[in-house]
């Protein structure tokens, strides 16, 4: 079979489920190994957290912060469309 | 600002080939593949499981789920597998699962007890809930919906895949993450008849193609999805089950002849959280995890619960017993509004809420329940279910939610808080799926089937207990098969197939999203909410357009888009599929939310059947079955399971 080269480019979307915090993360690739969806790519870079590669495509399940061995260091953000709302409960009126 | 362009991190193996030999092969590592392994393997068997994500956290429960139905041989249980299983036959109209049903029923507390053996919490050992009505101080388990009958048990489900990932490392079963399977391989024997040889796949980091052969194979993947529900922007929001779980196993196992039945089924879509609704279970509601919440109206005043006569029930203790003179009641994943004899304590009907002059929008307010009710729905309950652990539990509570200080809203008009249009469908309420015998064995020889792939599915004890079954069914009959023989020229087909799409050029091509895109607006408008002849034409029409125009030009630039196009050219094959069962089924029909302008009288109970499909060279063949084809539950079940019986007994659990 003729080899062919692969390449990825990041896919963006209207949203960032997974922000992570440069001076928390090892760079230990535990969220990457563990993401059913497959949306995040070792870093080329030693050390440094995965690429977000396909934002769009995650499922939002949060298995990556349930296995990250740096607390604080991954965060998933539901996109603002999705955060119900909630206020003080009331003292019934009637 | 150009984009960057990345080398691609994993090792780059496209075209490559290895073969690899077991006695039972098992395809897709949710909880249904994973139990199916354990069960082959606990008999001797060698054992591959095929998994596309890792299954320490994939699947439908790979972060969680809450609560385990139907564990009617627990030790707490006052009903009998018999009365669970005939009332969920009974409350489907018979479209039901009555094999799989009773074996949940009758198997599915052992399949608990194995995950505490595995690691996984089934029960309070910290004495968390201690005094709380809904735990036996005895065992520590703890019960949910109906307090009275406890069958239905609240669990750590967030412990059980690593739990069960780590047991099938401890068995030796070898175990394939990161690799789908896309065909299945097939064999005939000399009179013709198919017998199942195996199935290929790939490995969706690197590419590398394999070959499983097996004496026996269990199919344990999803049931479909992204079928009329597509977001081109967020797919991984638009459908309720896990992104990559779209039903490849109906897609190959259609391809390789294998019956279905009730693929005509599909309902109201429920949840999309790209579209019309919320992260499940983060929006106020009062069922299935967040079963009885107090909800509340705009104004603070308490919607009231009534039971099945309409009587107001005055505690919230009283929302989880049955009503005076009813023995039990069913709630749980697939009981939507249920039939007299078995329907629970609900809140009002809406129609009757606004009659009585309620406002919207509503909430549900758990700073009004008992204490120990609060705390089990909202940091067990919401916490252990599904993907609710970080999304929703965390999340909220760093946002500032207090569930003693706080009510979160319910939107829309009922308790799903969502808005769908009636074109805007999905499989859900126990939808269809392959045909099976009582050893849940598919028409091709060789070939098992468990959870969500078998017909009206359900929940995670359902999953469990059918995946054991089926794989100790699989290694049965393993043990008594040599591997047959496999054509070199279905497995160089295969290759070509799955390559094909890396040699298309990018900027030639047309993307997996586009094509899944017009697929779903297509099944919303030729298989929507009313069907007809000449509309399903249609449609088979234009998804025959896409298969011969559009599928050539798909283009992929590495492993990960080459999965992605590989799982819509299986969804446009499940398209295909629910378009020739709509056809086959001349009637309409309430139980299976299918709607006929052509035949718009509903079918009578004595009309009421399978309508058996599968094709065979292109050529779609149907037959008739009876809905009491599986005959009676116990005496079936104990004809062909006594060595499973007296297994059960000697470990004195049943």
């Amino acid at each position: 079979m003729e080899k062919i080269e692969f390449t990825a480019q990041e896919i963006p979307c209207s949203t960032r489920p997974l922000i992570y915090d440069d001076s928390l993360c090892i760079g230990c690739n535990r969220c990457a190994s563990v993401c059913q969806c497959d949306i995040l790519l070792p870093s080329p870079e030693k050390g440094k957290h995965p690429i977000v590669m396909y934002p769009g495509e995650c499922y939002y399940c949060g298995a990556c912060v349930m296995v990250c061995p740096r607390p604080g260091a991954l965060k998933l953000s539901h996109p603002l469309m999705n955060r119900a709302k909630f206020v003080p409960v009331k003292k019934e009126e009637m | 600002m150009e984009k960057q362009t990345y080398i691609w991190p994993y090792p780059n193996e496209a075209g490559q080939e290895e073969t690899i030999v077991s006695d039972v092969l098992v395809l897709g590592g949710g909880l249904s593949g994973c139990f199916a392994a354990i069960a082959a393997a606990r008999k001797g068997q060698s054992v591959v499981l095929v998994e596309k994500g890792a299954v320490e956290k994939s699947g439908s429960a790979g972060t969680g789920f809450d609560h385990w139905e139907s564990a009617c041989t627990n030790p707490c249980s006052s009903v009998t597998p018999e009365e669970i299983a005939w009332a969920y036959v009974r409350e489907q109209d018979w479209y039901s699962n009555g094999i799989a049903h009773y074996i949940e029923c009758r198997e599915g507390y052992d399949r608990l007890l194995d995950i505490e053996s595995f690691g996984g919490k089934i029960r309070d050992t910290e004495g968390e809930f201690k005094g709380a009505e809904f735990r036996d101080e005895k065992t520590g388990l703890m019960f949910a919906y109906d307090y009275k009958n406890k069958f239905t048990i609240r669990v750590w489900g967030s412990t059980f895949k690593p739990a069960l990932a780590r047991e099938m490392k401890r068995l030796g079963i070898r175990v394939f993450d990161r690799t789908e399977a896309t065909a299945l391989l097939v064999a005939a024997d000399t009179s013709g008849k198919k017998r199942g040889a195996g199935a290929m796949g790939m490995n969706v980091h690197t590419g590398k193609f394999y070959v499983f052969r097996s004496k026996t194979t269990v199919l344990c993947m999803s049931r479909p999805a992204r079928v009329w529900l597509f977001n081109a922007d967020l797919p991984g929001l638009c459908e309720f089950r896990p992104m990559q779980s779209i039903g490849s196993g109906h897609a190959m196992g259609w391809r390789a002849g294998m019956e279905f039945t009730m693929m005509e089924k599909s309902v109201r879509a429920e949840f999309s959280a790209a579209g019309r609704s919320f992260p499940p279970y983060g929006a106020g509601n009062n069922h299935n995890t967040w079963y009885a919440a107090t909800m509340v109206d705009a104004r603070g005043v308490e919607i009231p619960y009534v039971n099945r006569d309409g009587e107001e029930l005055k505690t919230v203790l009283e929302r989880y017993y049955p009503a005076p003179g009813q023995k039990f009641f069913l709630k749980g994943g697939v009981i939507d509004n249920p039939k007299y004899e078995y329907r629970g304590p609900e809140t009002l009907d809406f129609e009757e809420l606004m009659k009585r002059g309620y406002q919207l929008p509503f909430y549900a307010d758990l700073s009004r329940m008992p204490d120990a009710e609060r705390r089990v729905i909202w940091g067990m309950m919401v916490g252990e279910e599904a993907k609710t652990k970080i999304p929703i539990y965390q999340n909220y509570t760093e946002r500032g939610f207090d569930p003693q200080k706080h009510m979160l809203q319910s939107y829309g008009t009922g308790w799903q808080s969502a808005n769908f249009l009636e074109q805007e469908r999905q499989f859900f309420g126990a939808p269809g799926g392959l045909m099976h015998d009582w050893d849940l064995q598919t028409n091709i020889e060789g070939i098992y089937a468990a959870g969500d792939q078998l017909y009206a599915s359900d929940c995670a004890g359902f999953a469990c207990a059918t995946g054991y079954y089926a794989g100790r069914k699989a290694a049965d009959k393993a043990a008594m098969e040599e591997l047959s023989e496999i054509s070199k020229e279905d497995t160089e087909k295969e290759k070509k197939r799955l390559y094909a799409p890396l040699f298309v050029k990018p900027e030639e091509g047309v993307t997996w999203k586009e094509l899944n895109l017009a697929i779903s607006k297509a099944m919303q408008n030729y298989c929507g909410g009313v069907k007809c002849e000449a509309l399903l034409k249609e449609g088979l029409d234009l998804l025959g357009q896409f298969k011969e125009e559009t599928v050539p030009r798909l283009s992929a630039s590495n492993p990960h888009e080459l999965m992605r196009v590989h799982e819509v050219l299986d969804i446009l094959q499940v398209a295909q599929l629910v378009l020739h069962a709509s056809l086959a089924r001349k009637a309409s029909s309430k139980p299976l939310c299918f709607s006929r302008s052509d035949y718009p009288a509903e079918e009578t109970e004595n009309e009421r059947r399978h309508i058996v499909i599968r094709q065979e060279n292109g050529q779609i063949l149907t037959r008739e079955v009876p809905l009491d084809f599986f005959g009676d539950l116990k005496e079936e079940y104990e004809k062909r399971n006594q060595d499973y019986i007296k297994e059960a007994a000697e470990h004195g659990e049943n």
